[in-house]
C-alpha cells in the first residue's frame, strides 16, 4: 500500500474536525484560538499535498501565504484576548457578553 | 512500504497532539499538544517534499506562535471550572457530521486515482523562483508584508496598557 493523496486529505479532514470540535466546545478563548490554528494547519496539509501530487509548487506558495496570515491572526487575536482579560478579568467567552450585541 | 509506515507514525503524532489541544484539562498542556501537532505537520511537509515550508512551519509556528500562546496562557488566569472543555452538547455532533460528510465527498472524488507523488521538491530556490521570477505572486507577497506590519501595529495598540493622562 503506497501513500496516495487521499491519505493526506483524510489526515487534513481529521485535523479539521478535531479543530472544529475544539472551537465549538471550548469556553476558554486561548483554546479556541489554538483550535483555529489546527484548522488552518489542516488546510495547509491539503494545499501542500495537492501541490506535491500535481507536480507544481503553486500550492506551496499559497501555503506560505496562509502561514503568514495565520501568524498575523494569532498575534492580533491574542492581543484582543489580553485586552478582554484586562477589562473582564476572565477568558471565559460565555461570560463576556457585552460585545455580543 | 516504509513510506506508509512513516506516514502512519507522523499522522498518529499529529492527531494525538490535536486531541491533547482539545481535551487537555490544563491549558498549558494544550499548548504543549499544539506544539507537538505543529511539529508533526512540519514532518508531514517533509514527507511531501516541501522542505522550505517545513522549515517555515518550525520557525513560525513552533518558534513564534506557540511562544505567543504560552505568553497568553501565563498572562491570563484560567478559571478552574474552565479546565474541562465542556460546552454545547451539539459541538461533537456537528464535528462528527462534518467529518462524515467530508469523508463521503473525499471518497467519491477520485483523489485516490491521482497517482504517485511528483518529483518536484519545494526548496527555497524553487519556491522563491515561483514567487519572484515568474512574477505571479510578487504583489501578494508584498501585500502580506504590509498586512504583517498592520497586524504588528494593531497588536501593539490593542495589548498596551491604557495611559492615564
Amino acid at each position: 500500500m503506497s501513500v496516495t493523496v487521499f491519505h493526506y486529505v483524510f489526515l487534513g479532514m481529521l485535523l479539521f474536525s478535531i479543530g472544529a470540535y475544539g472551537l465549538l466546545s471550548s469556553r476558554n478563548a486561548v483554546r479556541m484560538l489554538m483550535s483555529i490554528e489546527l484548522m488552518l494547519n489542516a488546510a495547509n496539509i491539503n494545499l501542500v499535498a495537492f501541490s506535491s501530487y500535481l507536480g507544481n509548487l503553486h500550492g506551496q506558495a499559497f501555503a506560505a501565504f496562509t502561514i503568514a496570515i495565520a501568524a498575523a491572526e494569532a498575534g492580533v487575536g491574542l492581543a484582543i484576548l489580553l485586552a478582554l482579560y484586562r477589562n473582564f478579568r476572565t477568558v471565559n467567552l460565555r461570560e463576556i457578553k457585552e460585545l455580543r450585541w | 512500504m516504509i513510506d506508509s509506515l512513516v506516514f502512519l507514525v507522523i499522522s498518529a503524532v499529529v492527531i494525538a497532539g490535536a486531541v491533547v489541544v482539545v481535551m487537555a484539562e490544563r491549558i498549558f498542556h494544550a499548548v504543549l499538544g499544539l506544539a507537538l501537532a505543529l511539529l508533526g505537520v512540519a514532518a508531514v511537509f517533509v514527507t511531501l517534499g516541501a522542505e522550505f515550508l517545513a522549515v517555515i512551519q518550525v520557525l513560525v509556528y513552533a518558534g513564534g506562535v506557540v511562544v505567543l500562546f504560552l505568553f497568553a496562557t501565563m498572562l491570563t488566569k484560567s478559571d478552574l471550572q474552565l479546565r474541562r472543555p465542556r460546552g454545547d452538547e451539539l459541538a461533537p455532533v456537528s464535528a462528527v457530521v462534518f467529518a462524515i460528510v467530508a469523508l463521503f465527498y473525499v471518497a467519491s472524488s477520485g483523489f485516490a486515482e491521482m497517482g504517485e507523488r511528483g518529483s518536484v521538491v519545494g526548496t527555497v530556490k524553487n519556491v522563491g523562483e515561483l514567487i519572484y521570477d515568474l512574477n505571479i505572486y510578487v504583489l501578494p507577497f508584498e501585500l502580506v508584508g504590509l498586512l504583517l506590519l498592520a497586524a504588528m501595529v494593531g497588536a501593539i495598540f490593542l495589548a498596551r496598557k491604557e495611559v492615564v493622562k
